[in-house]
């Protein structure tokens, strides 16, 4: 074989070997620069759990136990309380609300079974991914935390992708 | 038991006693009947109406709890029709049961929710507003939610028939009514106004309720059925020993309750073992060793305080071994007091151990001529002689049989007591009013000649025709259950105990000694006598040292025993809490709880019972049977340790004939094991007569009859050392702040 022939065949070659590289090349980027840009997520994903609040701000769990008995991994600890002020006076949505409320971050497997079992919507899964810690202790969320959550939501380094863009995404795919 | 009869039922064949309700037929063969205001031995109400049948032959669906087996009936319990029938009901119900099972205390038992999950969806057809109403706190230990209440009417039926205190009842008509305190009339007097039940504080309406209507407000809140470890163990504050199912959370007590039980007391409960229980998890327990230093107490290793007081107790005994006491309480363990015996007896050798109690049971066993009477024999009794003793107040599970077996079968029940106890005044078919502390002369007229009859009458201040009429009785009844309470003692006791030998064997009788403590007949057995407060008396010439387990004289018995514990050179307590006397203490022993150990205890029905460890002793607690082992290790004497509560009831077993058979399994298998005691020889009864004469002649015969009645309360609502601890019933019946500071640091 003459050597113009072998490299024709090792250029053929190359491209052979390179061409699901190459055909990506004009397609759009899946790769996310985190953390220099944001990361995309679901609207569904299953982040750090906020504990949520109704309208006028009273906090809806009613420490009925559910979410803990739900819980696979036995991350949740509560302990329950009541309040027998009126609605206005006081924090919480209910007269029996949660004194304690804590989700160990150590145990928690992140299923979505707690916010299933809430019949309150009082749990829910934010979009917070980051919840690497320097020390077992932190790992440990209690109850301001937890309803903060939901405060931060609008400041974290993710895009939520909704159910419009889902679609696109998935037809761009 | 009357006749047989034939029925079918859902295509079997079945037999059963005639006049037997159909619903029980049905549950006792398996036969699933779903209920809500049917309950064992309450009278039928049929006001749910979930236990519909179709009975053929008869033209509409009958409530089973009500219809009675006979002859051929043949019953179906599962067909289209009844399933389509019960949807119904429960649809009525749920028009207006509020759907806050998250709330609810409830929530995870309760049996209307157990009932909708079983009959698959339900809808809630109606769509009119439901009445939302408050909950209205009926007393300190008692919530009720009106909305939540299906009217069942259990509640109104256990307080009048079973508790015999009528504390509840309807208020109101139709849609607007709700259970509440009886007699409140038809106008809102009284709702949302702070407490209003007047009753025993039992909580047994709470228990049976199906629903979260009725709720406890001690355990409020706490926990949730699934989210707690619950334990079968037996409660401590009085001689019955009721079997209470102890739930505990992480290590925290939450609440005593008895549903589906079935130790000798069902789901019977009183305030006390309901909501008395919780001083296992006060804040003011003892939880470190201390010795005293000067006027106060340093809290020391366990490994100091033992030594310091081996060195003490070898020290005193060495020169006389009979100067170092040991003195136990009938509230220590089977397997406790045995332990401290065998201390006092291989360990120091001692002759002054004992235990501190003012009763004299070990003269009553010692002369027992017939055999103990468990609380199930008591409710089929046909005649109760009860001498003595406030059952009600003191023992509410004995108060709770006799009353069973006045109810069911219309027993004969003669009472002799010295005050009007509530028994006497209501269930009595006689009662004898006696002078104070005058049984003797009542149990005379028993065993002497009719002719003494007028002047024993006149020593107890009794009627002759009355004392007459219980002496026919009691002669002449076939069948005899003697109730001897706590008051009858020395030779009057005695003589109570021969009486069956002089009535002459043939004939059943039995007794039910009203024992105080929860351990009294217990810790006699293990050879613990009640002689506590004769080695007072030598406390500080002949004792001067002494090792007082449990309990807490000074307190129940005042100055003369702080006196006397002042003049020890040494005192060693073994305590829950910093009690008076224990501030007395040279070194203070903190020891385990009920709860915290494994155990045995004898009740009054000689039934051995256990306790078992349901959380974990708090600090460095040790049940009081370790205590005693390290010290007689300390002290370099055997006495023949054993390391656990299993062995040392063998121990108890193979050295007590009466205990003999008994071990943990059987306990557990059994849940309540009856000790088989040796009976006594009947002694000659002039001998008797000599013996009560000589009692007859101390009776005060100045002293008038004690007309007033026994207060509601008065034994129930007593704080105690335990029950001081316990905030709900000190927040109900206690002291104020002061008072109670006033106790402890006095």
């Amino acid at each position: 074989m003459s050597i113009l022939g072998e490299v024709v065949e090792s250029v053929k070659a190359i491209v052979k070997g390179l061409r699901v590289t190459l055909s990506y090349i004009p397609k759009e980027k899946l790769t996310n620069q985190y953390p220099d840009e944001p990361v995309q997520v679901f609207s569904a994903y299953r982040g750090e759990h906020y504990l949520n609040v109704d309208e006028n701000g009273k906090e809806r769990c009613v420490a009925c136990f559910l979410c803990s008995a739900a819980c696979p991994a036995n991350a949740i600890y509560i302990e329950a309380d009541e309040d027998l002020r009126p609605y206005k006076e006081r924090f919480t949505k209910e007269e029996r609300f949660a004194k304690v409320y804590n989700i160990d971050y150590g145990k928690c497997i992140l299923c979505g079974f707690c916010v299933e079992a809430c019949p309150k919507d009082a749990i829910k899964h934010g979009h917070n991914f980051e919840m690497a810690v320097t020390n077992f202790a932190d790992l440990i969320k209690d109850k301001t935390y937890l309803l903060k959550n939901r405060e931060r939501e609008s400041q974290l380094p993710v895009i939520i992708i909704d159910e419009i863009t889902r679609e696109k995404y998935a037809k761009a795919k | 038991m009357g006749d047989i009869v034939n029925l079918k039922i859902n295509g079997k064949d079945y037999q059963a006693p005639k006049g037997k309700l159909l619903i029980e037929v049905c549950l006792e063969n398996g036969i699933h009947v779903p209920n809500f205001c049917y309950y064992p031995d309450l009278t039928p109400q049929a006001a749910c109406r979930m236990c519909l049948v179709r009975i053929e032959k008869m033209h509409k669906l009958a409530t089973s709890c009500t219809v009675e087996v006979g002859e051929g009936m043949v019953v179906h319990t599962e067909t289209e029709e009844l399933l389509e029938a019960r949807k119904g009901m429960l649809d009525f119900i749920l028009g207006n049961h509020p759907l806050d099972c998250p709330v609810c205390d409830k929530g995870g038992q309760c049996e209307l929710q157990d009932m909708v999950f079983e009959h698959g969806t339900v809808y809630a057809h109606y769509n009119v507003k439901k009445q939302a109403t408050p909950e209205w706190r009926l007393s300190p230990f008692i919530a009720y939610d009106p909305q939540r209440c299906v009217r069942c009417y259990r509640c109104i039926r256990e307080c009048t028939e079973v508790m015999d205190v009528n504390a509840l009842g309807k208020i109101f008509r139709g849609t607007h009514e709700v259970i509440g305190p009886y007699g409140l009339g038809m106008d809102k007097r009284g709702m949302d106004k702070g407490y209003s039940l007047d009753c025993e504080q039992c909580g047994n309406c709470v228990e049976i309720c199906p629903v979260g209507a009725l709720l406890s407000v001690d355990s409020r809140f706490r926990s949730r059925p699934w989210d707690m470890k619950e334990t079968v163990t037996t409660c401590t504050h009085c001689g019955d020993g009721c079997q209470i199912n102890l739930g505990v959370r992480g290590n925290d007590y939450v609440r005593v309750a008895s549903k589906d039980m079935k130790g000798i007391n069902g789901e019977f409960l009183c305030v006390k073992g309901r909501y008395g229980c919780s001083f296992i998890s006060s804040q003011e327990r003892i939880t470190k060793p201390m010795i005293r230093r000067g006027d106060k107490f340093e809290e020391v290793s366990w490994e100091e305080a033992l030594r310091f007081t081996a060195n003490k107790l070898k020290e005193i005994s060495a020169k006389n071994k009979d100067s170092v006491a040991i003195l136990g309480s009938p509230r220590l363990t089977n397997e406790s007091s045995f332990t401290l015996r065998r201390f006092a007896e291989k360990g120091l050798g001692t002759s002054n151990f004992g235990q501190v109690a003012d009763s004299d049971w070990d003269r009553f066993f010692a002369n027992l001529t017939a055999p103990i009477a468990t609380h199930n024999q008591v409710k089929k009794a046909k005649n109760i002689l009860m001498i003595g003793g406030d059952a009600t107040e003191n023992h509410p599970l004995s108060a709770m049989v006799i009353r069973y077996a006045v109810r069911k079968h219309n027993a004969n029940l003669m009472v002799v007591n010295s005050r009007r106890t509530k028994i006497a005044r209501r269930q009595a078919k006689l009662f004898l009013h006696i002078r104070p502390e005058s049984e003797a002369a009542i149990v005379a007229a028993i065993f002497e000649s009719e002719s003494e009859l007028a002047r024993l009458a006149d020593l107890a201040k009794v009627k002759v025709e009355q004392l007459q009429k219980l002496r026919e009785k009691v002669l002449g009844s076939e069948e005899l259950t003697i109730v001897v309470g706590p008051e009858v003692q020395g030779a009057t006791l005695e003589a109570v105990a021969q009486l069956a030998g002089f009535l002459n064997k043939e004939r059943a009788v039995n007794y039910l000694p009203l024992a105080k403590y929860n351990n009294s007949i217990g810790s006699v057995d293990m050879g613990l006598k009640p002689n506590g407060h004769n080695l007072m008396k030598a406390f500080g010439s002949q004792i001067q040292a002494l090792y007082l387990a449990g309990s807490n004289p000074v307190e129940q018995y005042g100055k003369d025993w702080e006196n006397a514990l002042r003049k020890l050179s040494f005192l060693a307590v073994a305590e829950l809490f910093m009690t008076q006397t224990a501030r007395l203490a040279d070194v203070v022993f903190p020891v385990n709880s009920f709860a915290e150990q494994d155990g045995t205890f004898t009740n009054n029905a000689t039934q051995v019972q256990r306790v078992q460890r349901a959380l974990e002793g708090a600090g460095q607690v040790r049940p009081d049977w370790m205590v005693i082992n390290a010290l007689a290790r300390e002290m370099r004497v055997d006495i023949g340790a054993k390391g656990s509560s299993v062995s040392i009831f063998r121990d108890v077993t193979a050295e007590l004939a009466s205990y003999n058979g008994i071990t943990y399994e059987r306990i557990k298998k059994e849940s309540a094991v009856q000790t088989t005691r040796a009976l006594a020889q009947t002694k000659d009864s002039s001998i008797i007569c000599k013996d009560l004469a000589a009692e007859c002649s101390k009776i005060n015969t100045s002293a008038e009859l004690n007309k007033t009645n026994v207060a509601q309360g008065e034994g129930l609502f007593r704080i105690g050392t335990m029950t001081r601890h316990s905030p709900v019933m000190q927040e109900a019946f206690g002291e104020s702040k002061e008072e109670k500071a006033e106790t402890v640091n006095a």
